[in-house]
């Protein structure tokens, strides 16, 4: 989605608007930026369940914001979003990321591995299978350069090295790469 | 460095994307990424799709937030079936054993590893098999636990052997090759660990 595709990206400024146009910015705050709130919220509580509260409470107090006019320049919402997600974060959430955190630790049932990254909890196994299928039908070269970077988080000038390329060249096969597996997996969600 | 808002030239030139979803930044600078892709689709892209092929690659969290409380006999049950494991390992490696090298070989398609210890490193080497395009490596505890794991696209790897834990004296090795789809291609047998005095 481009930032010129949503209604709340385009709109330069709101008086306090009307019921359907407040619903229908509603729909459209969650369809943006419900998805950014879960990885914010994972990667500082630790916790899947918990960032869906966080992203859920996030945008409950966001739209109340919205409908009582209290946001004057709607081409600042992004910033709004992440500062309301920082503020809950910092005061009502991050004592219970470490709660969870030590109960995690204490029942020995750590969320994460050593080989797995910060976000996979949010990642369903459906939408992992899916993902799989989705890389499987990318070119070789596709999948093992998206594989060096994002799972052997390897940096960019030891795989430009490796594949004889300039750190440039490798950037602009990576968005490719990236894009010719979002038009595989079509619409999707973490 | 965080005095102005990132741009998208930012991200890519100091892969951004890459390390947020690795959970390698400082917080600082994951941070303001965060406050860069609330706004940016682009780079919203990137971590979506990077934190997919990541997740796509890792094992399932399975029983991670499966909140049942452990039997109290699964630490026995852990430990005797790692002890069997043990001693089956030791069998199969009996007849032969590790030859002057110090290479040990399974059976079948299995991984051919070579344990080397120095003054200040263990080495592991392995024959990468055609299909291999990344292999994990993990050292177990006697008890069964993880101790360490590495995944590497290389067919070495070198272990400071004071950041080994002591369990690791007691424990075992395994490499495990994968291709580029991260399926399991070859397997090496356990490999007892057996620092020098």
């Amino acid at each position: 989605m481009g930032a010129g595709d949503s209604p709340v990206a385009t709109r330069g400024s709101s008086l306090a608007p009307s019921q359907p146009a407040t619903e229908a910015l509603e729909r459209d705050l969650a369809a943006r930026f419900w998805e950014r709130l879960r990885v914010f919220g994972v990667r500082r509580l630790g916790d899947a369940a918990l960032a869906e509260d966080l992203a859920q409470e996030t945008l409950r107090r966001v739209t109340a914001s919205l409908r009582e006019g209290r946001v004057d320049d709607l081409s600042a919402l992004p910033a709004f979003v992440f500062q309301t997600a920082t503020n809950l974060c910092l005061h009502e959430y991050r004592s219970r990321g470490r709660e969870q955190k030590a109960l995690t630790r204490l029942t020995g049932m750590a969320s994460t591995t050593p080989e797995s990254g910060p976000l996979d909890a949010l990642v369903r196994e459906e939408v992992r299978d899916r993902v799989r299928r989705a890389l499987g039908d990318l070119p070789p070269a596709d999948q093992e350069l998206l594989r060096r970077i994002y799972y052997d988080d390897e940096p960019g000038a030891d795989t430009a090295r490796r594949l004889e390329v300039t750190p440039g060249t490798l950037r602009v096969r990576k968005h490719r790469a990236l894009e010719r597996l979002a038009r595989i997996l079509g619409e999707w969600r973490l | 460095m965080m005095d102005r808002p990132l741009t998208c030239d930012d991200v890519d030139q100091r892969e951004l994307d890459r390390r947020y979803v690795a959970g390698t930044l400082p917080e600082d600078e994951a941070s303001a990424f965060e406050a860069h892709f609330f706004g940016c689709d682009r780079c919203w892209a990137l971590v979506k799709g990077g934190a997919a092929v990541r997740a796509s690659h890792a094992p399932a969290p399975g029983a991670a937030h499966r909140p049942a409380r452990a039997p109290w006999w699964r630490p026995l049950a852990l430990a005797a079936g790692f002890v069997l494991v043990l001693f089956g390992a030791w069998r199969a490696l009996r007849p032969t054993g590790p030859g002057p090298d110090g290479t040990v070989r399974g059976s079948g398609d299995s991984l051919a590893v070579r344990t080397v210890y120095d003054a200040s490193d263990l080495q592991i080497d392995w024959d990468a098999p055609a299909a291999g395009s990344s292999y994990r490596v993990r050292i177990y505890a006697a008890d069964g636990g993880v101790l360490l794991e590495r995944t590497i696209t290389g067919k070495t790897l070198r272990i400071a052997r004071d950041s080994l834990p002591a369990a690791a004296e007691k424990g075992a090795l395994e490499v495990q090759a994968f291709d580029a789809l991260r399926r399991p291609v070859a397997q090496s047998p356990l490999i007892p660990l057996r620092p020098p005095q």
